[in-house]
């Protein structure tokens, strides 16, 4: 009987070891679909900023815009170049500020859904920039309240170079065959304004107030010329 | 394969949302607002430690008002702080003890006004040259700091 058990017991033994490969073949039986294949160079695209002439309207200081080149490296990395120009006339209590200029970034994108044949992108970029403006501070005469007289207050033409560095976190969205849509926002950190003896700008195009950190969006219309 | 354009989406919404709440953080950078005033510390030119004196009336020489009390200490004063004219690169200052004993500062400094910014708007900066004294109770007078801004520091120690 005891013979009998442990043959009993070899033969499920054996049957199990042999069935193994069998299962495990059977769960290696997965789809592999054709990876996709970007070319280095995959194309230019060209996008204009809506969201700068917009914010006037909805109640902000300056008015501006900017366009953006930037290209595909095999859907991936994004080298980006951004040229704008912006402007701000503004009063407040009295003191008045103007300035307008251009501005420049240059940077790259990283398109976290490289793998998919789609123009839709969630990115992550990174950005320099830099800006040469000028601007004009006015105000009414500084009053001395204790001792007599008063201090004119007008400067012009007053000079400032600015330096920053970006974050941007983006998205785009095919509309129409080549014709995208995209909101990014910015996280700016200043590297170095310049100040004159007389006056620390207020504001800096493609910056914006001159503070340590920003925080900017841009909604462009984007458009991927055909390769 | 349909593409879960959805999730992309709320990927979207979470990294503005943490954009925006590291914004909300951000610091204000322009902490000058007000008057620049001239910070005088008064040492004792033994110990070269904290001199108190009993009472100080400091009256400032030709403003709008004539003569004007700026300030007015019963109780141990060890500093004082004053305004500089902005117009005028002389300042006339009267340190006032008790009836019978006064000194007279002629502080002299160049005036400098700067734009800080929308919010904090027009300051008037000074930079003291020099200072002249009457020494009935003054020993010496030294310029620690000859830039008088917004920012609380010692600009001039007076011995006694």
């Amino acid at each position: 009987m005891k013979k009998k058990t442990f043959a009993y017991f070899i033969n499920v033994l054996v049957l199990l070891i042999l069935a193994v490969p069998t299962f495990a073949q059977k769960s290696k039986k997965v789809i592999e679909l054709p990876k996709e294949v970007f070319p280095l160079y995959n194309g230019t695209v060209i996008g204009v900023d809506m969201f700068g002439i917009g914010s006037k309207i909805l109640g902000g200081k300056s008015v501006g815009s900017e366009v953006s080149v930037d290209v595909s490296l095999k859907n991936r990395f994004f080298p980006v170049a951004e040229i704008g120009y912006a402007s701000i006339d503004t009063e407040e209590n009295g003191v008045s500020y103007k300035s307008a200029a251009p501005y420049f970034r240059i940077g790259m994108n990283y398109n976290t859904m490289f793998k998919k044949k789609t123009l839709n992108q969630l990115y992550v970029g990174a950005r320099y920039g830099f800006c040469a403006a000028n601007y004009d501070v006015k105000s009414p005469p500084i009053v001395d309240g204790i001792w007599t007289g008063q201090i004119p207050f007008s400067y012009t033409g007053e000079h400032t170079n600015a330096q920053w560095l970006e974050l941007v976190f983006g998205l785009r969205a095919q509309v129409y065959k080549n014709f995208m849509m995209g909101w990014a926002v910015r996280y700016k950190s200043r590297i170095s304004i310049e100040e004159t003896s007389h006056c620390t700008p207020y504001y800096i195009p493609g910056f914006g107030e001159n503070k340590t950190t920003n925080f900017g969006i841009t909604y462009s219309l984007i458009y991927k010329l055909p390769l | 394969m349909k593409y879960p354009f959805k999730s992309v989406l709320w990927r979207f919404l979470i990294c503005a949302v943490l954009c925006s709440m590291v914004t909300a953080c951000d610091e204000v950078d322009n902490v000058l607002k007000g008057r620049s005033y001239m910070y005088c510390r008064f040492v004792d030119k033994k110990t070269l430690q904290e001199f108190g004196l009993d009472s100080l009336k400091v009256t400032a020489l030709n403003t709008v008002k004539g003569d004007s009390i700026l300030s007015n200490s019963r109780s141990k004063v060890t500093n004082v702080s004053s305004a500089l004219s902005y117009v005028n690169n002389k300042t006339v200052l009267v340190f006032t003890y008790t009836r019978s004993l006064s000194d007279t500062l002629w502080i002299f400094h160049t005036n400098s006004d700067h734009f800080v910014s929308m919010n904090a708007g027009i300051s008037v900066y000074h930079q003291i040259d020099s200072v002249k004294y009457t020494s009935h109770n003054i020993s010496s007078i030294q310029v620690i700091n000859p830039r008088v801004d917004t920012n609380e520091k010692e600009n001039i120690r007076i011995l006694y």
